[in-house]
């Protein structure tokens, strides 16, 4: 069935209505974003045949989709035992992969972390069902979809340059980007507790992360500046040398802004672009100063 | 009244929940995953804006896609790539305008950036760019979803009517009406900014002339 002329193709078009259209047909988006994406899939940075063989690339699905788990336990168990600051991250991986396994846990399922990608999976935006676990109470009800919070850690390699203390580990292991996949195989294989390696654990260390930053750029959108500087507290406290740390300035200098506190967010993004002047944010945090000249 | 576009129960954009389906591509999962990204990355990404997704979130809005699709690969016939692209796009963003109640306020935020413009010929280009796409996404911003949908389907990506129909799943009577509908709109929606612009032209002129007055006395 063919169509209609296109505007495009259309000469007798309002030629404004052209040249906005072509405008937007040639928009691109940044490389940056595009290789976050890429990494939060688990794909090779290289062109396309690369690296990794379709078995590594079928473990890293599974645990990208693990991931959506821990990402959804992470809040809760940040919120119920605050870890102490200098080890937080590594032990937050394992307690979470352990937590998200056994909270996936069904009676037919022997393959929690694979389950998701068949035919019953859920809509893309219905909640994957972490929540199944009387946990989370710090995300109910406002999320804005769980496959966010595995996307987020992929950050780490948009921005890994830009690491105030992040611990290098934590980066390699999302831009290096070969599993290990004997290691990454036991949820498949046993129900025994899962003991996951260094990769999965930066991985999961990054999904928590990620899943505070998530939240308090929530929580800045709906304009609930105090509970987004407390989210953001909440975050310095536990990942004082977080990978997402200039990500949680941003953050905050927006925060500060919403709040009303001109000087603090000012002063605050000054520092930031000065420290991080091609930072991705950086534009969100100029915004954000301007929006509180008088 | 408006229709629903996307039924979350109805199976998925005509997909065929099989394995044949997977079997009817030779690529390797990753390899295929790869291409769709490096094929589709960009029109995903206009396409979740477009549709309405707020500017702060289409970054993940896109991602989410993806990721959606990298978790039903098996499923996707080679054919439907494409629609299911798309169509994903259009649920997604549709999920992200509404969890995010203040879009106004973001649109705000816009302006005030565009009305900070300075001469950097760069940032002039960049300015001309972003008010175009504004002004567009103004335009689109008044359409209902559904016809928007076609519209920047159609329109800016390109995909044919049958393609349309498969990712918003209707049929393709629907979405060539739709796209007719939206088309109007548009268009009209562009003679009025046409009109607007010309009363804020005759006023400048006159402000100026008044001004010019002044300055002579």
């Amino acid at each position: 069935m063919d169509g209609p002329k296109r505007i495009l193709d259309d000469p007798s078009i309002d030629p404004l209505a052209r040249s906005l259209l072509k405008e937007a047909a040639g928009e691109v988006a940044a490389p940056a974003i595009k290789a976050k994406t890429i990494a939060a899939l688990g794909l090779p940075a290289a062109a396309s045949g690369a690296g990794a063989s379709a078995g590594a690339f079928g473990v890293w699905k599974a645990m990208t989709i693990g991931a959506l788990l821990v990402g959804g336990a992470a809040t809760w168990t940040m919120t119920q035992t605050p870890p102490s600051p200098l080890t937080s991250a590594p032990n937050t991986g394992v307690a979470l992969s352990a937590s998200a396994v056994s909270a996936s846990e069904t009676p037919t399922s022997e393959t929690p972390a694979l389950k998701l990608p068949t035919s019953d999976m859920p809509s893309p935006m219905t909640p994957i069902p972490v929540a199944s676990n009387p946990v989370a109470p710090a995300q109910s009800g406002r999320t804005i979809g769980p496959t966010l919070r595995t996307a987020r850690p992929a950050l780490a390699s948009s921005i890994g340059a830009l690491h105030e203390h992040g611990p290098p580990a934590a980066t390699s292991a999302l831009a290096g980007a070969t599993p290990d996949v004997t290691e990454a195989t036991p949820p498949k294989e046993s129900p025994s507790p899962v003991r996951p390696s260094a990769e999965p654990r930066a991985e999961a260390s990054l999904a928590a992360e990620a899943h505070v930053l998530e939240r308090a750029r929530l929580e800045i959108v709906e304009h609930r500046a105090a509970a987004a500087l407390a989210t953001l507290d909440g975050y310095d406290r536990s990942f004082p040398f977080g990978s997402l740390r200039p990500e949680a300035t941003a953050l905050r200098v927006e925060a500060l802004a919403t709040a009303g506190d001109r000087s603090a967010a000012r002063s605050l993004g000054a520092h930031f672009l000065a420290k991080y002047p091609e930072h991705p944010a950086a534009s969100r945090v100029r915004r954000a100063m301007d929006g509180t000249n008088p | 009244m408006v229709d629903s576009v996307i039924d979350p129960n109805a199976a998925v954009h005509g997909l065929i929940e099989s394995p044949k389906a997977a079997s009817m591509t030779s690529e390797e999962p990753h390899t295929r995953l790869r291409r769709l990204v490096d094929d589709y990355f960009d029109a995903i990404y206009r396409a979740v804006k477009r549709f309405g997704a707020p500017t702060s979130l289409a970054d993940d809005g896109v991602q989410q896609v993806f990721l959606v699709a990298a978790s039903k690969l098996d499923s996707i016939e080679p054919a439907s790539e494409r629609a299911f692209l798309f169509g994903t796009a259009f649920r997604i963003a549709k999920e992200l305008r509404r969890r995010v109640k203040d879009l106004p306020k973001t649109l705000e935020g816009e302006q005030a950036l565009l009305s900070k413009a300075d001469s950097s010929p760069d940032l002039e280009e960049i300015i001309d760019q972003k008010r175009a796409r504004l002004l567009l996404d103004a335009l689109l911003a008044e359409m209902p979803d559904e016809l928007r949908a076609a519209f920047v389907l159609y329109e800016i990506e390109q995909l044919t009517v049958p393609e349309i129909a498969q990712a918003l799943d209707i049929a393709a009577g629907t979405a060539a009406s739709r796209l007719r509908r939206a088309r109007e709109a548009f268009e009209q929606g562009i003679a009025r900014h046409r009109a607007k612009e010309q009363f804020r032209a005759e006023h400048a002129r006159s402000d100026a002339v008044k001004a010019r007055k002044r300055e002579g006395t």
